[in-house]
């Protein structure tokens, strides 16, 4: 699937972005998936310095786009977005 | 006069108007309406939110094991000696100190002034680089060697946070476009004044960079900002010195982190003309009677009201009114006069 996640704000207010495409088995596409079309609504309202993430996945044709705060990011997703920062 | 109890009942515009024209508790009723307003709707989000626990000031530092939960291992707890991770004590140490300079320069108790326990969580994530105020405690990520290194080492970083606290008790002062900026500003202003404090540095001798002991030496800049020279603290800052360059993007809420460059700036030249001391006491001052939605005029006219009562009661410098006014004069901002 190919990626395009934005990670801003925080205490640096640096904006990392990462693209590129990486490989997900049929369950991790699933999971990932259902969390862009459902995001939890963020429970934080206090949050300061917090990063926002703003992730844009594309399945074939289809785009997915949901933003999170630090409140509400899945781990799955949280997961995802280390081993591609870990890659670049 | 508007009392408290009163005020529930008038609408949220016509307090916010009120609280513009200086009714403070109008202002605190404001502010604990939308303090009351947020909780509740987080707590309809989450069940299992704890409820604010009266406390007597105390740091708890946690150790999150480099997972993404919070309080999930007390590791120390006020009174308790050092133990054997350097982490543990930076973040136990920075936060008394902070406590402690915020109590004796203005009588605070803790960040709520009602002894809010102060709650540390360290080793947060893997590789975190970032360092935030979640409205109840502080969470401190390790940075990722590479960049940036652990941020609860670093005294401003800790004041910067906790003042997020403070400020969400004293103004409350919204997170996005202006009054974001200025949410930001008044962090790094106290990030500022207690660095220096806990260096006992004199204003020369100051660097007035925020930020510049979490970054590594590959990283492409010195600091992340700089209140002296906004803009040059690394590769990456965007910051302005001057209303000319005013952020008006939509990142970041509305440049919350860009922005702040411009009333940074009139601190640090405001500071060279009458001290460090003198000008904590008007900002903080100032932070007391300002309200949720203020921006940067607001702010302006807030802190020349301060200073002149300060003044009369001999508490700061003569010269302090027109100090500030010529500081914000050159980053672009002054009052219109009718
Ligand atoms: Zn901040």
């Amino acid at each position: 699937m190919k990626y395009q996640i934005k990670v801003e704000g925080g205490f640096t207010g640096i904006t990392k972005e990462y693209n590129g495409e990486m490989h997900f088995s049929p369950d991790e596409r699933k999971a990932i998936l259902k969390l862009l079309q459902n995001p939890v609504k963020s429970k934080n309202t206090g949050l300061r310095d917090g990063f926002v993430y703003s992730f844009m996945l594309r399945d074939g044709t289809s785009s997915y786009t949901a933003h999170f705060d630090e409140a509400n990011l899945p781990i799955t997703l949280r997961n995802v977005l280390a081993r591609i920062s870990k890659k670049s | 006069m508007c009392r408290s109890h009163q005020c529930h009942i008038v609408p949220p515009h016509i307090l916010e108007e009120l609280a513009k024209r200086g009714n403070i508790s109008c202002k605190k009723t404001l502010n604990d309406a939308h303090r009351i307003l947020a909780r509740r709707n987080s707590a309809l989000n989450d069940l299992l939110i704890r409820d604010a626990i009266p406390g007597h000031g105390d740091r708890l530092v946690y150790d999150s094991e480099n997972g993404y939960e919070q309080q999930v291992k007390l590791v120390r707890k006020e009174g308790e000696g050092p133990i054997n991770d350097l982490a543990v004590n930076q973040a136990y140490d920075n936060s008394g100190f902070v406590r402690a300079y915020f109590k004796e320069s203005f009588g605070l108790d803790s960040i709520d002034s009602k002894g809010l326990d102060i709650i540390s969580n360290i080793h947060y994530g893997k590789d975190y680089n970032n360092a935030y105020w979640d409205g109840d405690e502080m969470t401190y990520g390790d940075g990722d060697g590479k960049e940036f290194t652990n941020f609860a080492d670093a005294i401003d970083v800790v004041a910067h946070e906790l003042m997020h606290g403070i400020t969400q008790f004293l103004g409350n002062l919204e997170y996005r476009g202006q009054s974001g900026a200025l949410n930001e500003h008044f962090s790094d202003v106290f990030g500022t004044v207690i660095k220096q404090k806990f260096l006992k540095q004199t204003l020369e001798e100051a660097d007035w960079l925020i930020g510049d002991a979490i970054v590594t030496k590959e990283f492409p800049g010195v600091a992340i900002r700089s209140m002296k020279a906004p803009g040059t603290a690394n590769e990456f800052d965007n910051q302005p010195d001057h209303m000319d360059n005013y952020y008006s993007g939509a990142d970041d809420n509305q440049g919350v982190h860009v922005n702040s460059g411009i009333p940074n700036r009139a601190f640090y030249l405001c500071c060279q003309e009458i001290g460090l001391d003198d000008c904590a006491l008007i900002w903080f001052e100032t932070l007391k009677v300002l309200w949720r939605t203020a921006n940067f005029f607001d702010t302006l006219k807030m802190l020349l009201t301060t200073a002149n009562t300060l003044k009369e009661k001999k508490k700061v410098h003569d010269s302090a009114p027109e100090a500030v006014a010529r500081s914000f004069f050159e980053v672009g901002l002054t009052l219109e006069v009718a």
